[in-house]
């Protein structure tokens, strides 16, 4: 069929469009399905997507919305590395999880396989994964590392396969440093199989249409998604707005919290985000490189200008970032970088937090901190094989200008780990897993609530977690209240009670129960303005206690506690009110 | 019995907007369709009306199937049952929290599916079995009693009764469910997690008994209005419903497991397509294993696989937000019709649907009140619909109206000359549409050259070749009468039950005998099902199915097994099937059994298509000629009229072909023929 022909390229851009986001829908089925590991096949912690030959994403399917811009960070480090595009060759494929060049730690391997089409490199597809173990002084990470040569294996910019073919010796160096090596190569080959997927279909997309045509195409879908981001931000009030809050420690340090602060400077229809004021560099893996950072902020970009869109590189064209040299969001080597999301997350939420006097209809309440994440190494119950639990738990999500936040939600297409696949495969037994009450944050708009988690042990486990925003609990916005904050209660089977937030190789013996109980959303506007009667629903389905409808709400129930007394509640109300007033 | 006289079979699909009906008399062959509004206030209105203009002699009806949207209508609209639920305690939120995937991952303000149970009517028993099946704690049954009480007092309708590893063993939701439903009397219908999806994975359990205590009540209703009203009209024979599964059930089957009914709507077609792929017509022409569906509305696609004869089936689906493990015909569904809107986002970006004018205002060429332009406007423009109004349809198309639109809102933003716009707008949208079909595809690492395409719904015809040309499909195939496929093939569906197990083990420490065993028994439960169906043993024929994986693994690939199998042959059957689907394996790993499944299927006597007589006319002289545009010029297009063209049809494109209320369009590059039982078959003539 003959090609298409200039004239037609606002045409066939739509449909290279919709083709586009197809071909990493496929890499994507692929990768998640033929993975072994259950933090990619439960919890799609992972990213595939297609950039052109400059490493600027055309497409990109993700598990994960944190990478949504990060891969390109990952192509161009290689290329650097390896002497740019006029080294590679037809079927070499590369992979990379350098902590300061991208991705958040070494445990994020980025594959990436160069497209050839005519003889040169026109594109590049990639898939990048969580892998389980990597090797490094605990299994599956540590919170107190202090250092990333105690973090694992470092892989920069290495060739795993030349001209198609695989070198054996990548492949027995990644098995001799994890604690998992079938898991882990497991991982790798269902990478690369995603990333051939993506280079066979681009190259008949390319068929198609033609090289020519289609480079016209892409260059237009850019434009068109800088015009609409454009477009966005000259909606915003120009003006400069700041906000800042605090990581509550490294895990290592643990009386120190860590600043991130952020200026945001709309102008006409750029943006720039300034993270001067942050702190430097921490001791312990809260470390995060200046590329994922950048990354994070596109996504905080991105869900306030063109949340419903497919994104491109155009999208994120009107922005710009400074990071401080050498802060804590510009990690050097060899600052530990294990939980490098921990600071990020908070930052996508300050974004908000900032902008909220400016777009107030167009912000969220802070969320539960996005950083619920464990560990727990042990033995299978099955077979005696070492086993690793890791599971991220979602929480509850700030209150919307116009609704109350979501209960119980993680960030993006990841999943829970069910309760009875967890006590089959694991020696555990869960005692609770519902939400938790009265941890939402009050507001005329309510905050989503967390939820609480007890897994009871029937075996010894080790225990790696990485919660925090404990100190620094989920602001509400505009007289909202607080979200309750993160945190882990183990009760021995003596009944000792321990509460922390970082651990590393904590020991948990049969008997013991460890409860992960996560945070709430903050509230949004007066809680002095809500319906009494959404209030009343709240405590009949326990969201809310009767007590806290009457501190935070000023509701007072009838005495059966089934409906509003509205005297009660008229006068407590407006007492309050006249005393703040005053 | 004495020998019944009866032999109609009738089919009748009920959709928003109208209500199908295909009468078949098996002993004539004689076919009659009909259409009328549907009404949606009370959707047997529509069915008896239906039935009266075709003056079906209801006495004389052997066969009775219908096809509701009952079921997912009040899901969709919030109108079920109060419905409690009973769960271990400390699970009461499962529902709830769900798997907690945020779902539009940019979008601030997302908000998941809100349960279907509030959280007042969760209700919690002290009582646990674990992940292996050892009980942890009993199931007290004063506690259970005293349970009854607080859920009649909480003024629940319905009740489901899902517990914690109940998949592994059921006895204690067995017993709770038995209490329960002593207590609370036959006025409160008790729905439990094993009975009605008996597989791991709590939340997803949860939600599948809720959803069928969810729609019982209104179904049962609904069910006895149906049955009592047709009775009344004479009709002798039982009242089938058509299943999710592609296979059918009677309504006193349905009148327990309504869930198995939900997401039946798009799968009549689907059954069609399955009965054309299996049929050996002699001719050759196009007996064809491979079928893709293409089912293209006003404002929907749906498309669905026949791979190898069979009908392409999910054991999960998804009810309007909320996950059911309910064997569900595969069906890629996107926003694509003649109704999409087309429109130019920002300065250059062409954007077609997933928006539609609907039916109010419906495109512009209508004339009333639609603005922006929409397929089917494009179709107009470009000479592929008749300005006149299709055949038997007496509205009048207005071109002007139609191109000023697409002039003003496309072409001149872009650049374009308005012919150009108008395929522009179908280019975009039959690429949309080639995409869907390919994802159904290549999640099972199938490629589409290797099916043909069976093309229905009121604009399938249309737009099948040139989809076709997007993916490489060779052949489409367009019945008569394909704005009525659905309900035909409703006529050629089993009767079917599909059952389930979750059980883990390693294939290599697998006893052939305890596999044997587990299969034999799933099998007697299909067998007695079918019997309360009416089915006789020696029409019911079983598949057997495991979910297999690499050990270490989350996914599952369904296999099919023999009955018998060998437990040493899972390893190469699995690699085999694993290979295919993902073109890699891993001989090395070991594989895993999850879960074990049988269909119980009760064949039903398939009705004959209508066969074509030899004397039917050529046809070879068109009705008109008008100037249609393909492939960026236009072509001067003789119109013919379908019942015109004969057995020894053998047309070449362009071509345009009318049938009542339905367009088949044949672009230059496809042959046209028609086969023995009256379908039109295409055939692409040069290579894509």
């Amino acid at each position: 069929m003959a090609t298409d022909s200039h004239r037609q390229v606002p045409i066939v851009a739509e449909i290279v469009r919709n083709a586009l986001v197809s071909v990493t829908n496929e890499m994507k089925i692929d990768l998640m399905r033929s993975s072994y590991n259950p933090i990619i096949y439960e919890m799609l912690d992972f990213s595939v997507g297609l950039f052109n030959e400059h490493a600027e994403t055309l497409a990109q399917a993700a598990g994960l919305p944190q990478f949504l811009c990060d891969m390109p960070n990952a192509i161009r480090s290689i290329l650097d590395d390896v002497g740019g595009v006029a080294a590679m060759s037809e079927g070499d494929v590369y992979l990379t999880n350098d902590p300061y060049t991208s991705s958040f730690h070494l445990n994020d391997v980025t594959v990436v396989q160069p497209v050839f089409y005519d003889g040169q490199v026109i594109a590049f597809a990639g898939a990048r994964a969580h892998w389980h173990d990597m090797g490094g002084k605990s299994a599956g990470g540590s919170s107190d590392a202090t250092n990333v040569y105690q973090e694992g294996l470092f892989l920069r910019s290495i060739k795993l396969s030349s001209a198609g073919v695989v070198d054996e010796n990548v492949i027995r160096i990644i098995q001799g440093n994890s604690r998992l090596p079938d898991s882990v190569i497991g991982d790798l080959n269902a990478q690369v199989g995603s990333c051939h997927t993506g280079v066979a279909r681009l190259r008949s997309l390319i068929d198609r249409h033609g090289l020519d045509v289609f480079r016209r195409c892409v260059d237009l879908l850019i434009a068109q998604g800088e015009e609409q981001a454009r477009a966005a931000v000259r909606e915003m009030p120009d003006g400069e707005y700041h906000a800042e809050g605090f990581v509550d420690n490294d895990g290592v340090d643990l009386d120190r919290p860590l600043r991130v602060a952020v200026t945001v400077r709309v102008r006409g229809d750029e943006i720039e985000f300034d993270l001067t004021g942050t702190d430097g560099p921490c001791r312990g893996p809260l470390n995060a490189n200046r590329h994922i950072t950048h990354s994070e902020l596109s996504l905080a970009f991105k869900t306030l200008t063109t949340p419903n869109e497919p994104a491109n590189a155009g999208h994120f064209r009107p922005m710009s970032v400074i990071v401080p040299e050498g802060c804590l969001l510009d990690a050097q080597r060899p600052s530990p970088t294990l939980w490098a999301f921990v600071p990020l997350e908070l930052l996508i939420d300050l974004v908000r937090k900032a902008l909220a006097p400016a777009i107030p209809q167009r912000v969220t309440a802070a969320d539960y901190g996005r950083c619920a994440v464990m560990h727990m190494a042990g033995r299978s119950p099955r077979d005696g094989s070492f086993i690793i639990i890791a599971d991220t738990e979602g929480g509850g999500w700030g209150a919307k200008p116009f609704a109350d936040g979501e209960n119980a939600l993680l960030f993006g297409d990841i999943r829970v780990i069910p309760a009875e696949v967890l006590e089959h495969k694991y020696p555990v037994v869960l005692e609770r897993f519902q939400l938790r009450a009265d941890s939402g944050g009050a507001g005329q708009f309510r905050g989503g609530l967390g939820i609480v988690k007890d897994y009871r042990c029937t075996d010894e486990l080790e225990l790696l977690s990485g919660y925090d925003r404990h100190d620094c609990p989920p602001w509400g916005l505009f007289g909202g209240g607080e979200g309750a904050p993160n945190t882990i209660v183990v009760t021995r089977a003596d009944g000792d009670v321990d509460e922390f937030r970082k651990a590393t190789e904590y020991g948990l013996r049969a008997g013991d129960v460890v409860s992960f109980r996560t945070g709430g959303g903050g509230g949004y506007g007066d809680p002095l303005a809500r319906d009494p009667e959404r209030v009343l629903a709240d405590v009949v389905d326990g969201y809310v206690s009767a007590a806290t409808a009457e501190e935070a709400y000023g509701v007072v129930l009838t005495e059966d506690g089934r409906g509003v007394d509205a005297d009660q509640t008229q006068r407590g109300r407006a007492r309050r009110t006249s005393a703040t007033a005053g | 019995m004495d020998r019944d006289t009866s032999t109609l079979r009738v089919a009748i699909d009920i959709g928003g907007t109208f209500t199908d009906f295909v009468v078949l008399d098996a002993q004539t062959g004689a076919l009659r369709v009909g259409k009328v509004l549907s009404t949606p206030h009370d959707s047997v209105e529509a069915v008896i009306t239906g039935l009266e203009r075709l003056d079906v002699d209801l006495d004389r009806v052997r066969f009775f199937v219908h096809g509701t949207t009952v079921g997912l209508n009040a899901i969709v609209q919030g109108r079920g049952a109060e419905v409690a639920l009973v769960t271990t305690k400390g699970f009461r939120d499962a529902l709830e929290i769900g798997l907690m995937e945020k779902k539009e991952m940019y979008d601030l303000f997302y908000q998941r599916p809100q349960p279907l149970v509030p959280r007042r009517r969760r209700f919690e028993l002290d009582e646990r079995i674990d992940g292996f099946g050892r009980e942890l704690r009993p199931v007290d049954p004063d506690e259970v009693r005293r349970l009854a009480q607080e859920i009649r007092d909480s003024g629940a309708e319905a009740v489901a009764v899902a517990t914690l590893n109940a998949y592994v063993d059921p006895a204690h939701e067995a017993m709770i469910g038995r209490i329960l439903q002593q207590e609370l009397g036959d006025d409160v219908l008790v729905s439990v997690s094993h009975e009605i999806a008996n597989e791991w994975r709590e939340y997803e359990r949860t939600s599948t008994t809720v959803l069928n205590a969810y729609v019982l009540p209104l179904f049962q209703r609904y069910l006895s209005v149906v049955r009592e009203r047709l009775a009344a009209r004479g009709l002798r024979h039982e009242v089938n419903i058509m299943k999710s599964s592609g296979g059918i059930m009677s309504a006193a089957a349905a009148a327990v497991r309504p869930i198995h009914s939900l997401l039946s709507g798009p799968v009549g077609g689907a059954v069609g397509a399955q009965a054309l792929s299996r049929r050996d017509d002699g001719s050759g022409t196009h007996r064809l294993r491979n079928l893709v569906t293409a089912d293209m509305g006003g404002t929907s696609f749906d498309a669905a696989l026949i791979v190898d004869g069979a009908i392409e089936i999910d054991s999960r689906a998804d009810a309007h937000g909320h996950p059911m493990l309910v064997p569900t015909v595969r069906v890629n569904a996107i926003g694509a019709g003649g109704g999409s809107i087309a429109r130019v986002e920002g300065s250059t970006g062409l954007r077609v649907g997933p928006e539609s004018a609907g039916a109010a205002p419906g495109p512009v060429c209508y004339g009333q009140g639609g603005v922006e332009p929409t397929v089917t406007d494009a179709n107009l423009v470009l000479g592929r619909l008749d300005p006149a109004g299709v055949l038997g349809d007496a509205i009048a198309l207005d071109v002007e109206a139609a191109t000023r639109a697409i002039e003003e809102r496309i072409a001149r933003p872009l650049g374009l000359t308005v012919p150009e716009a108008a395929e522009g707008i179908l280019r975009v949208i039959n690429t949309k549409m080639a995409l869907a079909i390919r994802e159904l595809t290549v999640a099972q690492g199938l490629d589409p050259a290797d099916f043909a395409m069976v093309a229905y719904g009121g604009a399938g015809p249309m737009h099948a070749a040139e989809i076709c040309d997007e993916i490489g499909i060779a052949t489409v195939i367009v019945p008569p009468a394909p704005g009525m496929f659905s309900a035909w093939g409703m006529l050629a569906a089993d009767v079917r039950h599909d059952l389930a197990r979750t059980s883990i083990a390693r294939a290599d420490d697998l006893d052939p005998a305890v596999l044997a065993a587990a299969f034999a028994q799933l099998r007697d439960e299909g067998r007695a099902a079918l019997r309360e169906q009416q089915v006789l043993d020696e029409e019911t024929s079983f598949v057997h199915a495991l979910d297999l994986r690499y050990v270490g693994q989350e996914h599952t690939l369904a296999v099919t097994v023999a009955g018998d199998v060998d437990p040493a042959e899972l390893k190469p059957l699995f690699d085999a099937a694993y290979q295919r689907k993902y073109g890699h394996h891993a001989a090395e790993s070991p594989v895993e059994m999850v879960s074990f499944r049988v269909a119980a299927i009760g064949s039903v006597t398939k009705p004959a298509p209508p066969e074509l007589s030899d004397g039917a006319p050529a046809g070879a002289t068109a009705l008109a000629q008008r100037p249609v545009r393909f492939d960026g010029r236009f072509h001067d297009t003789p119109v013919h009229r379908r019942r015109d063209l004969g057995r020894d049809t053998a047309l070449r494109g362009p071509l345009i072909i009318d049938d009542d209320g339905s367009t088949t369009i044949v672009p230059p590059w496809f042959d046209v023929s028609v086969d023995a039982t009256a379908n039109l078959v295409l055939t692409a003539n040069r290579g894509s």
